[in-house]
């Protein structure tokens, strides 16, 4: 005989209570926590690390580094003089919630205003997994294409924001076919709140808009 | 390459269910929105090698996509074998 069971319970519950877990322990302390996703060698530390050093008299930054192997990431960090804690996921293509619970204990988060974790490189898997923190950044190169959001649309759903990073790319004139409105226009779409910042991590270009956006969402969370 | 966590999610679910039936589970049904970014083809392959060995091998998987596009991840319901 075969009988049918009714279940309705969320599969991906074990990583779920630790995302909650370290939800509370953010909020409680009013600690921002920003998930940054994206494509390898979209320029996520490079962004990370110009952003803690021209904000290091504004706001104390902390970083969880994701990656498969090494901690090459972790030392670029360090070398701001930022507490970064490494996590090597030998092989898993995204963070898991348990792993950022742990990572959370090894910094010193009272003493910090904003913790970035960046994620894993990787434009799908990490969007499905949510890590307790307050928002996901979406990083979109220029040299990816301008085809992102459409063809990857999970990550550009979820983001509060996108940053398109290598501006200084769309300045050498027909070598690079990106069309910036594009994006914004496909990435709206998907998500009508999202804010999106043109950034040059390299030449600083239109890094003061994220700048703006981050000292605000610090402050909004201590009012 | 998520679907392997989500098919050890599913496993330990489902195995905790069927020794609580007592019972073969045969087939389970899922859903899902488009953020979850699951693959049915991955996920039921994934599915069947996290499984070999255990009472769930060889189980069907029925995957929903629901319109909602947050719609969260869910183990909906399992169809048992019973005596």
């Amino acid at each position: 005989m075969r009988t049918k069971k009714d279940i309705r319970k969320k599969i991906l519950n074990a990583n779920e209570d630790y995302a909650l877990e370290n939800s509370r322990i953010l909020s409680e302390r009013k600690k921002l926590c920003l998930n940054m996703i994206s494509s390898p060698g979209s320029g996520k530390t490079t962004i990370l690390t110009r952003t803690i050093s021209e904000l290091k008299d504004k706001i104390k930054i902390g970083v969880i580094e994701g990656d498969i192997q090494t901690d090459l990431d972790a030392e670029k960090i360090r070398a701001t003089k930022a507490p970064v804690v490494q996590i090597n996921t030998n092989g898993a293509c995204h963070l898991s919630a348990s792993q950022v619970s742990s990572a959370l204990k090894q910094l010193p988060i009272d003493n910090l205003d904003l913790i970035f974790i960046e994620n894993v490189g990787n434009l799908v898997c990490p969007s499905a997994f949510e890590l307790g923190e307050t928002g996901k950044i979406a990083v979109l190169s220029v040299p990816e294409g301008d085809d992102k959001p459409a063809k990857y649309p999970a990550i550009f759903a979820k983001s509060k924001v996108l940053l398109i990073n290598k501006i200084d790319l769309l300045k050498i004139g027909g070598q690079v076919d990106f069309n910036i409105e594009r994006v914004k226009l496909d990435a709206r779409k998907l998500n009508k709140g999202i804010e999106i910042f043109p950034i040059s991590a390299k030449t600083g270009d239109g890094m003061t808009n994220w700048y703006d956006w981050l000292i605000k969402s610090v402050e909004d969370l201590k009012v | 390459m998520h679907e392997t966590m989500i098919a050890e999610s599913l496993l330990a679910t489902i195995s905790d269910e069927a020794a609580k039936q007592n019972a073969k589970p045969i087939s389970a049904k899922i859903s899902c929105g488009m953020l979850s970014a699951v693959n049915d083809e991955i996920l039921c392959f994934a599915f069947q090698a996290v499984a070999k060995g255990t009472p769930c091998e060889g189980m069907r998987l029925k995957i929903e996509h629901k319109a909602k596009p947050d719609a969260p991840l869910l183990l909906e319901e399992i169809e048992f074998e019973t005596e």
